[in-house]
């Protein structure tokens, strides 16, 4: 005979209520002030001529249509999809081609993967500097090693057509983090899938194309997702290279070699903190929001034709 | 139920995109800015410490925050004159932290976390001032009745911004050409050169170029090349900016001459190859191709003497003298721009009359003599000029006569100098690049500059 359950009388649960809301009020406190207050408050900057110095002056879509006239947010705009459209693949690439490797069975393992992984720890300024050393178009160590091949040297820092293929080849050394994500998915593919191909059959090629890449084709999935966000706000790299291009020390507003290196998140922190146009730049977030918004809904809308959950 | 909680997880994502990107960018998070600059505080707020003597600040003192953009052994310097102050001030107790970062320092500002006091350059006193980042000093200095007329009037001139004074200076900055006896000695000469003509004949003479076509030695004055455009143009009777203080004319015979000359040196020895030399050192770094004695003529400041022979003590034998004129013009010998390192205090300070009473003391003859004088800078005192130590600092006498050159001049403050410079940088790039020719790229400064002034 099945039970019933005491019905919870309202004074209970009010308090069972309350406890719970007080528990989660920091949380609320803090999304409130720290996240959706400056999230509102861009909105309406991005209406406004704003210096962070004087009260922000009302002037409606003035933001957005000067945006759409400036030539240097299309080069923003051109240099960023540059990064994400070749440095994502390739990241990917390369990452998943270490995990492949780092998934054999070989002495030693532990330190391999130890090594690989250890690039990706290293602080983004520390290895930024390092690669500014090799980088370095005369006394460089790559240019060197070029040299000797008997191979063009590029001026990696300040020639516009190489600035951009210098920071993937900075981006390509750091891949350890998106490795080892790769390393845990591919260790995770049933065995047992693998053996009756193999009694079936089927090849190195046949296994990895028909097992292997649906099997982590979630976590590509999911490392495109970031990859992508996270090339959108391509930065820090740039901004060290700029500096060192520039003749190093010296306080100057630049996008590098003939705005080779001006990234939209660059660009926006010209506006906001080097020309104090806080509206303006509001309104470059705002515009970068509804980019990655739409290019991470066009992202999913795919993954119905390549990724593979196995449950459904 | 699943893709629904997926396409939120997406959103979501996008949405941290906002916070991300303003949170990687704002100064705060930059690493490259916060993790130096952090540390460089916390090294200089431990040194000021210590050489404050005192160490526990006294209670009945108010205190008052200095951050100033100096690192290093210039840190030092500040931190000997704060200490100095704090000594002899009953009333208040000066805290410096070195903060190399301008933008740290706006944003701290806007926050109201920034400091009582500040320093930068005059050339930003326009935007600045403009923008209500400044307080307006005239009221105070009337209340204290303090007597300006010490003061070198260009280095005053350039801290007023539409008749108002918005800061004092401290030191004048002054640039001039430096050069590589012993490799103008090489090629057989031993006299700078007076004229462009004669410079542009000695850099062709001195480049010395390796098998593969890059450059060893740089005879052209092209690095640091933010250096060389804008005071070559001086030099030669140009400018960026009209008797008006808005955008020069397309046909400035000196910005042109300036420009073809350097773009002409690189059509000689090959745009990649200037361009690899200029990329592979650093400005006051031991890579520095002048200190390196890499580099026949440097265009640079009255600080580079002593960054040569007391901090990097390396061995070049080198001269200076003003930078040329054209050929046939002894009328512009000594023609320059003045520009001043200057102290501030932001318009919401919270202790403005203790700023006030240190910015008068750090831009006096004792904190300035501490802070700058003493130590190779150029007084912005007239009654330094006579100093011992004034005298004996490298190349006064060059410095002396250009500031007492009339060809000398202040450059305008308006509050678009940033985006103006921006673009003359951007489009004397492109020339140099050989992506356009000269007289485009000052047809261009002039429209695009236009477009910004209007």
């Amino acid at each position: 005979m099945a039970q019933k359950k005491p019905p919870v009388r309202g004074k209970k649960r009010n308090s069972h209520t309350a406890a719970g809301i007080l528990f989660a009020l920091p949380w609320i406190i803090g999304f409130l002030a720290f996240s959706l207050y400056p999230i509102v408050m861009s909105v309406y900057y991005s209406l406004t001529d704003f210096n962070m110095f004087q009260a922000p002056k009302f002037v409606g879509l003035e933001n957005y249509t000067a945006l759409f006239q400036d030539e240097k947010f299309y080069k923003s705009l051109w240099n960023t999809m540059y990064m994400t459209v070749l440095g994502t693949p390739l990241s990917l690439l390369v990452g998943l081609l270490m995990a492949l490797l780092l998934n054999q069975k070989v002495r030693g393992m532990p330190f391999f993967r130890t090594l690989f992984y250890l690039p990706s720890v290293v602080p983004l300024v520390a290895s930024s500097m390092l690669w500014l050393w090799i980088l370095n178009p005369q006394y460089g160590l790559l240019n060197q090693m070029l040299q000797k091949l008997g191979l063009y040297q590029p001026n990696w820092l300040t020639d516009p057509d190489f600035t951009k293929p210098a920071l993937l080849i900075m981006g390509v050394w750091g891949v350890g983090g998106i490795m080892i994500i790769f390393l845990a998915a591919l260790q995770d593919v049933p065995r047992s899938l693998y053996e009756a191909a193999e009694i079936d059959g089927a090849g190195t090629l046949k296994k990895f194309v028909h097992i292997t890449l649906p099997g982590i084709s979630p976590v590509i999935f999911f490392q495109l997702i970031m990859g992508v966000i996270n090339n959108f706000q391509y930065f820090t790299q740039a901004y060290l290279m700029i500096g060192s291009s520039t003749g190093g020390g010296l306080n100057v507003v630049s996008g590098g070699a003939e705005n080779s290196l001006l990234f939209y998140a660059l660009y926006l922190y010209q506006n906001a903190f080097n020309l104090f146009k806080m509206g303006k730049a509001s309104a470059m977030a705002w515009i970068l929001f509804l980019i990655v918004a739409l290019v991470t809904f066009v992202i999913f809308k795919t993954q119905d034709r390549w990724v593979s959950y196995g449950d459904d | 139920m699943k893709k629904l909680v997926k396409k939120l997880l997406a959103l979501g994502l996008a949405g941290a995109t906002i916070c991300g990107v303003l949170a990687s960018c704002s100064p705060g998070a930059d690493t490259s800015s916060s993790d130096s600059g952090s540390g460089a505080a916390q090294a200089s707020q431990d040194a000021g410490g210590a050489q404050g003597g005192d160490g526990a600040q006294t209670a009945e003192k108010k205190k008052v925050v200095l951050w100033h953009l100096w690192t290093g052994a210039e840190a030092g310097y500040v931190d000997e004159a704060v200490a100095a102050y704090n000594a002899q001030s009953d009333l208040y107790e000066v805290e410096a932290v070195s903060t190399p970062d301008s933008q740290k320092i706006m944003v701290a500002i806007q926050a109201g976390t920034g400091p009582d006091i500040t320093d930068d350059f005059t050339n930003n006193i326009g935007s600045y001032a403009s923008k209500g980042i400044m307080m307006p000093l005239d009221d105070k200095i009337a209340e204290v009745g303090a007597d300006l007329s010490d003061f070198v009037p260009s280095t005053l001139e350039a801290c007023r911004y539409e008749g108002k004074l918005y800061a004092l200076p401290v030191g004048m900055n002054l640039m001039a050409l430096f050069y590589n006896k012993d490799l103008l000695a090489e090629a057989g000469y031993t006299e700078p050169p007076k004229t462009m003509e004669e410079l542009y004949q000695m850099a062709v003479d001195t480049t010395k170029v390796n098998d593969d076509g890059t450059i060893d030695v740089l005879g052209f004055p092209d690095f640091p090349s933010v250096y060389y455009m804008d005071n070559f143009a001086a030099a030669l009777g140009g400018g960026w900016y009209d008797e008006n203080g808005k955008p020069a004319s397309p046909d400035n015979e000196g910005n042109l001459m300036a420009l073809q000359y350097a773009v002409k040196y690189r059509e000689q020895f090959g745009v990649d190859n200037v361009a690899k030399f200029g990329s592979a050192g650093k400005y006051l770094d031991p890579t520095d191709p002048f200190l390196a004695g890499k580099e026949t003529f440097r265009v640079d400041g009255n600080w580079l003497g002593q960054n040569i022979k007391e901090l990097f003590k390396v061995d070049v034998n080198y001269g200076c003298t003003f930078l040329p004129y054209p050929e046939g013009r002894e009328d512009l010998a000594g023609r320059g721009i003045a520009s001043s390192s200057m102290y501030y205090i932001p318009s919401n300070a919270k202790e403005p009359d203790g700023a006030f009473d240190f910015l008068l003391y750090i831009a006096g003859p004792e904190g300035t003599m501490i802070q700058s004088v003493s130590r190779g800078g150029f007084p912005s005192l007239l009654s330094q000029f006579d100093s011992e130590e004034f005298k004996k600092s490298y190349d006064s006498d060059v410095f002396t006569a250009l500031a007492e050159s009339p060809n000398l001049f202040a450059l305008p403050n308006v509050p678009q100098s940033t985006e103006y410079a921006t673009i003359c940088n951007e489009e004397v790039e492109l020339a140099l690049n050989l992506k356009q020719t000269p007289e485009q790229a000052l047809q261009n400064i002039y429209e695009r500059g236009s477009a910004l002034f209007e």
